[in-house]
């Protein structure tokens, strides 16, 4: 019925050629269900009419591939291949059930013992930071109770590729063959650099990124990805739940390099999870008061009794250690 | 209607980039273009349900330059336009979204371009924004008024972008679609790099501007539209 509305009308609506009389009209048009379809075709064939740039499909599509190969989960390792990960991905094992558990636990020592060979680990003990200079000229500061797994042959031009656990401030070195550098941390989030300068952390299920200088791409599970600017902070928590903001204060995401904790107005569970995170150490609040309590400031702290003695000075609280666990408890010490 | 593709082997590539030339051709010749895009569809339709695997190839070889080249009117980059698509094409396959869509491979594909490049965009000229709203690709419906609106979103983008003094254009082109560094551009142009920065950031600042009501505009229908 709507005769008036013809291939020729959305062309010129499309390149920005029609009087506001005919987008009305269009717009009635739209309200047809059958019509949206309609619509996104003829779109897709003026855009192959004004075709702006070729892009490399059979690249694209390669990369397409490997994301189908790769199963539901987790597309972005395929992403950026890296030739070291490949023998430890067990696609070729996979159709070899019948070989049973035992053959299973053979091959996951394996994986685990071919990890331990293929990536150096760095581990930096509670209450110290400590500074590594990658063979690319890249410098990492790890915090305390973190982790990074560095490549120990090839880390090379080709293959810049880190895992990490924990918290660090990397400054990557631009390289000349643009090479990018990637810290993959767990659950499948990714920070994709040329050259930059950027806090992540991976603790406890939640991942958090912060770039002070240059430019990343943030790579998420699920293939989506994010382009983030100086100033930006990337959040994702156990849910995995993603957001993006610019702190007012970004200090509170840089001052674990001075051993400090920084808090505003921060609950005490919160508080008592950094401690856990930084010092692995298994902290209680055993009364329920205490999980009101809140606490501000920036305190230097270069072991967990050193916070546990300003918790002491500024509330009236009990602390019991044993071995394991840290227990606090509402009452005096005295 | 599609009887003829019956007893067509699927896995056959030759046919099938035949095919996709067929279509090609068709697209210069207006006219019969119409029932041959609704087999292309109906084809591939078929193909996912007898390979999904296959059917995505078909989408990806048959949409993935046109829909570049859509994304990148929004996004003025070819690394982000690509990325954009490619993701829309690996969530498409993970999370089986043929399985559910009512609407056309090609509409699905087309609104979630735009809606991921949108936020993009956005996100990019604003400085702070949920992800979370960018991450929801909308299989559901849209207002007519919210499709327009992605049209005479990326026609402003271009028609601010024409209007830029031609250095602040080349400038900005040249850092945006090209992706090259400032001091390339500026060996490029002759102009210290400082210059060539100034020029990028100011052609930024008058898309930001320029795109200050169509934020809201957009923001509005979309509110309206989970209303509704």
């Amino acid at each position: 019925m709507k005769r008036s509305i013809n291939k020729e009308v959305l062309f010129d609506y499309f390149d920005g050629k029609t009087t506001s009389l005919q987008r009305k009209l269009i717009e009635e048009w739209l309200s047809h269900p059958g019509n949206v379809d309609l619509y996104y075709q003829y779109l897709d064939e003026w855009e192959s009419k004004r075709i702006q740039y070729q892009p490399n499909e059979e690249t694209a599509l390669e990369k397409f591939r490997s994301v189908m190969n790769s199963g539901s989960e987790m597309s972005d390792t395929v992403r950026e291949p890296s030739r070291i990960f490949q023998p430890v991905t067990p696609k070729r094992y996979r159709n070899i059930r019948w070989i049973g558990i035992a053959a299973s636990l053979l091959i996951i020592s394996c994986l685990i013992w071919s990890q331990e060979i293929v990536y150096r680990k760095v581990y930096t003990p509670v209450g110290m930071t400590t500074k590594h200079e990658l063979t690319d000229g890249t410098t990492v500061l790890l915090n305390s109770n973190s982790t990074l797994y560095i490549p120990r042959f090839r880390f090379s031009d080709q293959n810049r590729h880190v895992k990490l656990q924990g918290e660090a401030e990397f400054h990557v070195t631009h390289i000349s063959n643009s090479s990018r550098f990637l810290v993959e941390m767990e659950d499948g989030y990714f920070v994709e650099v040329l050259g930059t300068k950027f806090v992540a952390m991976a603790r406890s299920g939640k991942k958090r990124v912060y770039l002070s200088e240059g430019k990343v791409k943030m790579k998420l599970p699920e293939g989506r990805h994010i382009y983030m600017q100086p100033g930006y902070l990337f959040e994702a928590g156990e849910d995995r739940k993603a957001s993006l903001k610019i702190p007012d204060d970004p200090k509170e995401y840089l001052v674990w390099k001075d051993h400090q904790f920084y808090f505003d107005n921060t609950p005490l569970p919160e508080v008592i999870q950094q401690m856990e995170e930084r010092f692995g150490v298994k902290i209680v609040l055993v009364d329920a008061e205490l999980q009101e309590k809140r606490l501000g400031g920036i305190f230097e702290a270069k072991s967990v009794d050193d916070l546990l003695q300003v918790l002491s000075e500024l509330y009236q609280i009990q602390i019991v250690e044993s071995d394991k666990l840290i227990e606090i408890k509402s009452g005096s010490n005295h | 209607m599609s009887d003829r593709y019956k007893d067509v082997n699927l896995a056959e590539p030759d046919l099938i980039m035949g095919l996709h030339k067929d279509i090609e051709r068709d697209t210069q010749a207006d006219g019969i273009q119409d029932t041959r895009e609704v087999d292309i569809e109906v084809f591939i339709r078929k193909a996912f349900t007898t390979d999904p695997r296959l059917g995505c190839e078909l989408l990806f070889r048959r949409y993935y330059t046109n829909l570049c080249n859509h994304a990148i009117r929004f996004v003025h980059s070819k690394e982000v336009a690509e990325d954009i698509v490619s993701d829309v094409f690996a969530v498409f396959w993970q999370k089986r979204t043929y399985e559910i869509i009512e609407i056309s491979y090609r509409s699905y594909l087309y609104k979630a371009v735009r809606h991921r490049a949108y936020n993009h965009l956005k996100l990019e000229l604003e400085n702070s924004d949920s992800i979370e709203q960018a991450s929801e690709v909308s299989a559901i419906e849209q207002l007519p008024d919210e499709i327009l609106h992605y049209e005479e979103l990326h026609q402003k983008i271009d028609r601010i972008i024409q209007q830029l003094p031609p250095q602040c254009r080349k400038a900005y082109l040249l850092k945006r679609v090209e992706g090259k560094k400032y001091d390339e551009i500026a060996e490029e142009m002759k102009i210290t790099q400082k210059a060539v920065e100034a020029l990028v950031s100011r052609a930024l600042v008058k898309l930001r501007t320029g795109l200050q009501e169509f934020w809201y505009m957009l923001i509005l229908l979309i509110m309206l539209n989970a209303v509704a």
